[in-house]
């Protein structure tokens, strides 16, 4: 049963984070002090992120932002792409149908780039 | 993240040389923790942008601004394919959590195969091969979204390739 995909809103007003690049940006918050882990929302998605992020070093984290950026591929399904790190691309394009516009050789170089330091 | 438009009031007393730290802090105030149907659950107000020109209301004399801010926003769109952790598990579904949203996944939308055992409230197959628990790692598809009693509640499914178990919390230990 194919689920119909929801439209997800973009444009220059709009950026959509990874669980990684979210990880980061909450625990340098975290380190700032600026985070306020009263609010139980926030404790929520940091322990989600911190479960979730794969791992990644900064210095990846940007450098597959900027893959993802020079390769075309659409932000909502960049970020997705990223999320679940698919380990083939046909799992990539059953995940993520919105692939199947792209080359199957992009979607190699991402992953490969996406899963080639993941530690877990 | 997302730009947003708001209209947001200002009272006489709270006018400050910096209008801009006074509309930082007062829609972080207003703003964090809420949900909308559009834009979802709001995790963070990054900054403030444009401010516009005020207009008095001769109500309460508030003082009424457009301002354009950027907020950090968690929203589950349909279709999307996600992680999460199973904190419920009943004969009928299971609950799994991702982030701050919860997201329910009946009987008839578990893997193939996979049936409730009353007597270990555990989701599995009758080969034993598959076995879907309490602090499991599961990944599904959300298949409905909905927004009721200003929150969302999402439905989803786990009968699909490559979706269901990822870790179980065996593995973690």
């Amino acid at each position: 049963m194919d689920t119909p995909t929801e439209e997800h809103p973009t444009g220059q007003n709009t950026m959509y984070l990874s669980i990684a690049e979210m990880s980061l940006c909450l625990e340098m918050k975290e380190k700032d002090g600026i985070l306020d882990k009263n609010n139980e929302l926030i404790e929520k998605v940091l322990n989600y992120t911190k479960q979730f992020n794969n791992s990644y070093s900064e210095e990846h984290t940007q450098a597959i932002r900027t893959l993802l950026s020079r390769e075309g591929i659409r932000e909502p399904e960049a970020t997705l792409l990223w999320n679940l790190s698919p380990s083939t691309v046909e799992e990539a394009q059953s995940l993520i149908p919105g692939l199947k516009d792209y080359h199957d050789e992009t979607i190699i170089k991402v992953l490969k780039e996406i899963n080639g330091v993941s530690t877990t | 993240m997302l730009e947003i438009d708001r209209l947001v009031r200002v009272a006489p007393h709270e006018l400050h040389p910096d209008l801009g730290e006074v509309m930082f802090h007062k829609l972080r105030k207003m703003m964090i923790g809420t949900c909308t149907v559009d834009k979802g659950y709001c995790l963070d107000v990054i900054s403030v942008g444009y401010i516009g020109d005020g207009t008095i209301l001769d109500t309460f004399g508030e003082i009424e601004f457009p301002v354009k801010y950027t907020a950090l926003l968690f929203k589950p769109f349909r279709g999307d394919v996600l992680d999460g952790t199973v904190t419920k598990v009943t004969p009928s579904n299971i609950i799994v959590t991702f982030g701050p949203q919860e997201i329910m996944i009946t009987h008839s939308c578990m893997p193939a195969g996979c049936e409730y055992d009353p007597s270990t409230n555990v989701y599995k197959t009758p080969e034993m091969d598959l076995m879907i628990r309490e602090e499991d790692e599961v990944r599904f598809r959300i298949i409905g979204v909905n927004f009721i009693c200003a929150q969302l509640t999402c439905a989803g499914t786990m009968d699909e390739p490559y979706l269901g178990l990822i870790n179980t919390k065996t593995d973690k230990a």
